[in-house]
């Protein structure tokens, strides 16, 4: 599964921008590194949740139409995914960072390439630090804690799937939406387990939280 | 393309005599709008047809259109090469027509307006449909960015697009950083809100 850790990186690779420009006089790119950043994240989850290849990626499950043709642009179809399986508050910060992107990147505006008019000042003269701000340490926190990229990253650090890719995902799909952290999970145990999974799925988790040198508390 | 016609070019016809034959496409095409239903109140111009053959996804058409349009003055025998290309930009007026048919302001377009009327910095709403899209424009008083207020407008959309699920709600949100609001909107965008 190495697509979750190259999201992962550039998704982090593009935090980190986002940071960096935090104090310098570039709050457009800045706001655009975190919207870049948002989806990376959010495709890393999408990767590690999902059995189906089709799944694994926004792009490659868009809806056809009757002409077989995409039935939404790839932003509208993730952004329909995170309203779907996502609270509102992630889904608005989703949808912040899009619009704020879009309005710092383009100087043109072109509703679906019917018109094209142009801006009377550049994008940048749009934006306040307050906005980088909001972007960085707002938005886009409020995204990354729901979409669990911690405990993400520690679920497939254990390398589940290798022993069973199917029970790995499910397993990780169920930890994924039931719990928030890696500490949740060691400190609730296998009562808390008990409530989502399987017995046959909490041995096999057990087994590879010992492989790695993690006990239930 | 259109096929080469293999007649001979009569040059005896006097500018009049072209310009006869010229008219009736034009006035065919006027016909044949009138006949499929052209909005009473928005009469359709030979100018708003040559707007909507250019959104297309056949630009060619709308070449050969107006190629022959011109052209016809100065060769009439290629009427009936423009019968074949006018049968061909008829086709795609029907097409055209079956969403312009529809410029009254639908259940959803007045559940959109009233959802946003009370944001004082929504200035105007616009919709216009595309492909399988309702396009959504809401113009807003700001010339800067302010996040607040996006996220007052994002709940309002959250809200909008969990209860309308078809057709699909694009919304954009314009600041007044603009030139003109009319140069952004394609003219078949319908007005659904104005403060």
């Amino acid at each position: 599964m190495a697509e979750f850790f190259v999201h992962l990186s550039q998704a982090r690779h593009n935090e980190s921008l986002a940071e960096y420009l935090l104090d310098k006089p570039y709050y457009d790119w800045a706001i655009t590194a975190c919207f870049y950043s948002a989806i990376h994240y959010f495709e890393a989850r999408l990767f590690i949740e999902y059995t189906q290849n089709d799944k694994k990626h926004s792009e490659s499950s868009i809806p056809l139409d009757e002409k077989g043709e995409w039935k939404y642009t790839p932003h509208r179809w993730r952004e329909r995914l995170v309203h779907n399986h996502f609270s509102r508050s992630t889904w608005i910060s989703f949808r912040n960072l899009r619009e704020a992107s879009e309005l710092a990147r383009y100087l043109s505006y072109y509703p679906e390439r019917l018109k094209v008019v142009f801006k009377e000042i550049p994008s940048y003269e749009i934006f306040q630090p307050k906005n980088a701000q909001h972007s960085v340490k707002k938005d886009l926190q409020v995204i990354k804690k729901e979409l669990r990229i911690e405990l993400g990253e520690f679920l497939h650090a254990l390398e589940m799937e290798k022993s069973d890719w199917l029970k790995a995902s499910l397993v990780t799909h169920k930890l994924l939406d039931n719990f928030s952290s890696k500490e949740e999970i060691l400190q609730q145990g296998k009562s808390a387990l008990r409530q989502f999974l399987s017995s046959g799925e909490i041995v096999f988790f057990e087994q590879h939280l010992r492989l790695r040198g993690y006990e239930f508390k | 393309m259109v096929e080469e016609s293999t007649a001979t070019v009569p040059t005896a016809y006097s500018l009049q005599e072209r310009t006869l034959r010229a008219v009736p496409f034009e006035k065919a095409t006027l016909n044949y709008l009138e006949n499929i239903g052209c909005p009473e109140e928005q009469p359709f111009s030979l100018q708003a047809l040559r707007e909507l053959l250019l959104i297309t996804r056949e630009p060619s058409l709308y070449s050969t259109w107006s190629i022959y349009s011109t052209v016809l003055t100065e060769h009439p025998e290629m009427i009936v090469v423009e019968a074949i290309t006018a049968g061909r930009v008829f086709t795609i007026m029907h097409d055209l027509f079956q969403i312009r048919k529809e410029p009254k302001i639908s259940e959803i377009e007045l559940i959109i307006a009233n959802a946003f009327k009370d944001i004082d910095e929504v200035t105007a709403i616009y919709t216009q449909r595309y492909r399988q899209e309702l396009q959504v424009i809401v113009l807003l008083s700001i010339e800067r960015y302010d996040d607040n207020l996006m996220y007052k407008l994002l709940n309002i959309e959250y809200d909008l697009q969990k209860e309308n699920r078809d057709p699909l709600l694009a919304f954009s949100y314009i600041p007044k950083v603009y030139i003109n609001k009319r140069d952004i909107l394609h003219p078949n965008a319908l007005l659904i809100f104005e403060r």
